[in-house]
């Protein structure tokens, strides 16, 4: 079994917008798996949306790509999911749902820590080579497509709701020998 | 460039179209309505540059000032003021509703009823929740007086009551000790979470909502109570959950979500204005700025045909009939089209008529000139100021003067300009004041070039078409008077040989009698006289015989015998008689045709005049020659007889052929009278001319006889 870690110093503390903690893939035998913590701080105009019951989506992205010099970058594997954050103005609780899942947070801050600790469920891989280099990307952003309508005007107007961590990408290194980075 | 305005028209059409429809559709407007958006962005941009090309185009027709761009400029500027104003208004009101009406949904009581729609809820949960927890509180109150053993049956007990729905009970960490519920198959209980417990436990009562998957609300009170001293042990939990009637809860879900709707439009309802905003502006754009190309190019096309006219209307100024124009159209400019067409062929037919008409006029003039050229008579045609407007060839030949080039130039200049047309001149005007009815005729003497010339002069005043003029005819008689002379001498001199003739025999009969008769009888002094004086009687009678046989010759005129006669034999049997002259004859015999129908004796004596007066001519001369030429010329034969003697006189010339003139001493003056009346008969021409290196030469034609 091999493990390739990757831990990222906390980012300069941002007033507002997302940024990657901590990313982190691990390979086995059996194929990989993926965490990620983001820092998420909403500003002042998506979180009144959020707390007027408007629900965000966010979808976190993860691709592992094999640099080949001769060619484009041979892309390995690539995975997404998205995560809905919402607030429901009756009960006033924050709401994260994924999938058929969910959770329900009193605070906003409580809410968001859980949501920015995103794990990709383990998957096999069967083309990896141990002993090369591959490149892990990670990003996380607001689904703007998801908002409604006349909020994306609204989106594409401003930049308040240009939410986006960027990718932030790393070099691994399946290998039988522990390697860390 | 009108299927370019086409195909932006349709595209335009169906961008619209998407546009209006993804406005609706949210899927189709999430993922495509940026691009829509930037599509129909550049069909915009490409449809200004459309009409910035247009207007280029224009402006340069405008400057090189082409027919009908101002009309096109015209009719642009109307067709886009009629397109441009009511889309303007529209789209005026049109913004102005839309932002009316959005802010028109934004109600502060529609807000104020939403909220407390959802404040009523909130109190009814909170109401339930607070009822929830004092019956919490009182179960725990009694449960905490019993001992830990009977506490499961007393929650069923409670449970079986209807005192509560559901209940469960914890230890303080969470362990579950007891479960009642009236829900069948539930086994076990909706567990709570560690930090409610620990608020439990701190607060001694824990309340909240929960909402589950399905949106159902489900009510959690958790009580801590400590059991009593007597059982003693930890303290306990005890967890009540009851869901919200599902009326309720509904109810509560749709206030939520229409609050939550009309907060997203509150929070949108900028970016809502801006949408549709975008939406009319572009789609006002494409509409605008395709009506616009359109309007240039309808424009342009009705003004096409004023185009054409206008450059057939310059080619026909040109005078080019040639150019038809298709007529295009069924309107007036079709109309006025195929009227111009009309014209152009009218005009053009006209011109071929009135071509046609000159080249008769021209013909007519061309056929009465050769008709003039060919006259004999000199005609000189002048206007009211006697300037000439025609002449013929025969007026300056008989005049002497050329003529041609003299056209608008009046008699009194030409009289001034050759000093031999004065008497001429002169004589017409005199005659043209003097006569009366505008006509006259008169005889004038004048001096030529060739001497004295006789002209027998017709003038007439006419007056066509308004226009004055006069016409001179003239002809040159002095040949006629010549002749007549001729004849005239003729008919004396035959008489007066005839009376002459008659008594000159008996004259010489008797004076040889006389002599016969008395020189016998005379003494021989006296006979020698008789004898003298009878001598000189005979001579003087047989020279005068001779000399009236001469003139009876002249006179009398036998009609000529004619053969055929090669001329160069003839003049060579002539020259046979003259081999012991001391005069040498040099010969010239260039003519290769040399037959000729002709009197052998009367040419041959031709020949033997002229070169007897050629070595007349040569007595007392250094080097004496004879030169004896032939040649043919215009299908007749020339002969000349040419000496180097001192020449005939100038004043002589005209009159060397009449008879009685002569420049010997001892000669009748006959010679050349002779000689020219034979070569008349003939049907030739004598000249006589002094050559300028001195000597004469005189030269005759005859015609030579055709080849059969």
């Amino acid at each position: 079994m091999a493990v390739v870690l990757l831990w990222l110093a906390p980012p300069p503390a941002l007033a507002e917008g997302m940024a990657v903690n901590r990313a982190e893939v691990r390979f086995s035998d059996d194929g990989y798996q993926v965490t990620a913590d983001f820092g998420i701080h909403l500003n002042f105009v998506v979180e009144q949306a959020l707390t007027h019951g408007i629900p965000l989506y966010f979808t976190s992205e993860f691709s592992l790509t094999r640099p080949r010099w001769y060619w484009l970058d041979e892309e390995v594997a690539h995975r997404e999911q998205s995560t809905k954050l919402s607030y429901n103005i009756l009960t006033r609780q924050y709401r994260i749902t994924r999938g058929a899942l969910f959770q329900n947070f009193d605070s906003l801050e409580e809410a968001l820590l859980v949501f920015g600790h995103q794990v990709f469920p383990p998957a096999a891989l069967s083309q990896i080579k141990s002993g090369s280099n591959y490149v892990a990307a990670i990003r996380m952003s607001l689904d703007i497509t998801q908002l409604p309508k006349p909020l994306q005007v609204n989106a594409l107007a401003t930049k308040d709701w240009d939410l986006d961590s960027g990718w932030y990408r790393w070099t691994v290194r399946p290998a039988a020998s522990m390697a860390k980075e | 460039m009108k299927y370019l305005i086409f195909i932006s028209a349709i595209t335009g059409c169906i961008l619209l179209y998407l546009l209006s429809s993804a406005s609706a559709n949210t899927d189709l407007f999430s993922r495509n309505y940026y691009g829509l958006l930037a599509v129909a962005g550049v069909l915009a941009l490409s449809l200004t540059l459309l009409v910035g090309y247009q207007l280029w185009q224009l402006r340069n027709k405008l400057k090189a000032k082409i027919f009908g761009a101002k009309l096109t400029l015209r009719l642009a500027l109307f067709f886009t003021l009629i397109a441009i104003l009511p889309g303007l208004l529209v789209y005026a009101v049109s913004v102005q509703f839309l932002s009316k009406s959005i802010e028109s949904w934004f109600d502060v009581r529609v807000e104020k009823a939403l909220e407390g729609g959802l404040n009523l809820g909130r109190s009814t949960l909170e109401n339930s929740l607070a009822e929830l927890s004092k019956k919490g509180r009182f179960i725990a109150l009694l449960l905490a007086e019993q001992g830990p053993a009977r506490h499961a049956s007393t929650l069923l007990r409670l449970v079986n009551e209807g005192a509560t729905q559901e209940v469960a009970l914890f230890t303080k960490d969470g362990r579950l000790l007891a479960f009642a519920t009236s829900r069948q198959g539930m086994r076990v209980p909706d567990m709570p979470s560690a930090t409610m417990l620990e608020e439990a436990v701190q607060k001694g009562v824990y309340s909240n909502i929960d909402s589950m998957p399905d949106n159902s609300l489900l009510l959690r009170v958790l009580v801590s109570f400590t059991p009593s001293r007597l059982v003693g042990g930890d303290m306990r939990i005890l967890q009540f959950t009851e869901p919200v009637p599902k009326q309720i809860s509904e109810d509560e879900e749709t206030v939520q979500a229409v609050y939550r709707d009309y907060q997203e439009l509150t929070l949108s309802r900028l970016g809502l204005k801006r949408l549709y905003a975008i939406t009319l502006t572009l789609s006002l754009l494409i509409v605008l700025l395709s009506a616009v190309s359109a309007a240039f190019l309808i424009s342009d096309r009705l003004s096409a045909p004023l185009e054409a006219l206008a450059e057939g209307t310059r080619a026909v100024a040109q005078g080019d009939f040639s150019r038809q124009h298709p007529v295009q159209s069924s309107d007036e400019l079709g109309a006025l089209t195929g009227l111009f067409n009309q014209m152009t062929l009218q005009l053009s037919e006209a011109k071929t008529t009135s071509e046609q008409q000159q080249q008769q006029v021209e013909s007519a003039k061309a056929y009465l000139e050769s008709v003039l050229g060919h006259l004999s008579s000199g005609v000189l045609a002048m206007d009211g100021q006697f300037k000439l407007r025609s002449v013929n060839a025969s007026a300056a030949q008989i005049l002497g003067v050329s003529l041609s080039e003299m056209e608008g130039i009046s008699l009194h200049e030409l009289a001034s300009r050759y000093t031999l047309l004065r008497s001429f001149a002169s004589a017409v005007f005199e005659a043209f004041a003097e006569s009366t009815g505008g006509e006259w005729q008169r005889q004038l003497e004048r001096t030529s070039k060739n001497g004295n010339q006789m002209l027998l002069i017709r003038g007439t005043w006419l007056l066509t078409g308004g226009i004055e003029g006069y016409v001179v005819v003239f002809d040159d008689i002095t040949h006629l008077l010549l002749a007549e002379r001729q004849a005239a001498w003729g008919e004396v001199a035959r008489r007066l040989a005839h009376e002459i003739k008659n008594p000159l025999t008996p004259i010489q009969l008797s004076a040889e009698r006389l002599q016969h008769k008395l020189s016998e009888k005379l003494a021989a002094e006296d006979a020698q006289l008789l004898q003298r004086a009878t001598q000189t009687i005979v001579s003087q009678v047989a020279a005068m015989k001779n000399m009236v046989m001469e003139f009876a010759d002249y006179a009398r005129a036998p009609s000529p015998k004619m053969s055929t006669l090669d001329m160069h034999g003839l003049l060579r049997e002539v020259l046979g008689l003259y081999e012991a002259n001391h005069i040498p004859i040099m010969l010239h015999l260039h003519a290769t045709a040399t037959t000729v129908k002709g009197d052998a004796t009367r040419l041959r004596q031709v020949v033997h005049n002229l070169l007897q007066n050629a070595q007349d001519a040569l007595q007392g001369i250094a080097e004496p020659e004879i030169l004896l030429g032939s040649a043919n010329k215009n299908a007749m034969l020339e002969l000349w007889v040419q000496d180097n003697g001192n020449g005939f006189p100038e004043n002589l010339l005209a009159r060397a052929f009449e008879p009685y003139m002569t420049t010997k001493p001892k000669g009748t003056g006959l010679g050349l009278a002779i000689v020219k009346k034979i070569i008349e008969e003939h049907g030739g021409n004598i000249r006589i001319e002094n050559m300028g290196t001195g000597g004469t030469r005189v030269s005759f034609t005859l015609p030579l006889l055709e080849v059969t």
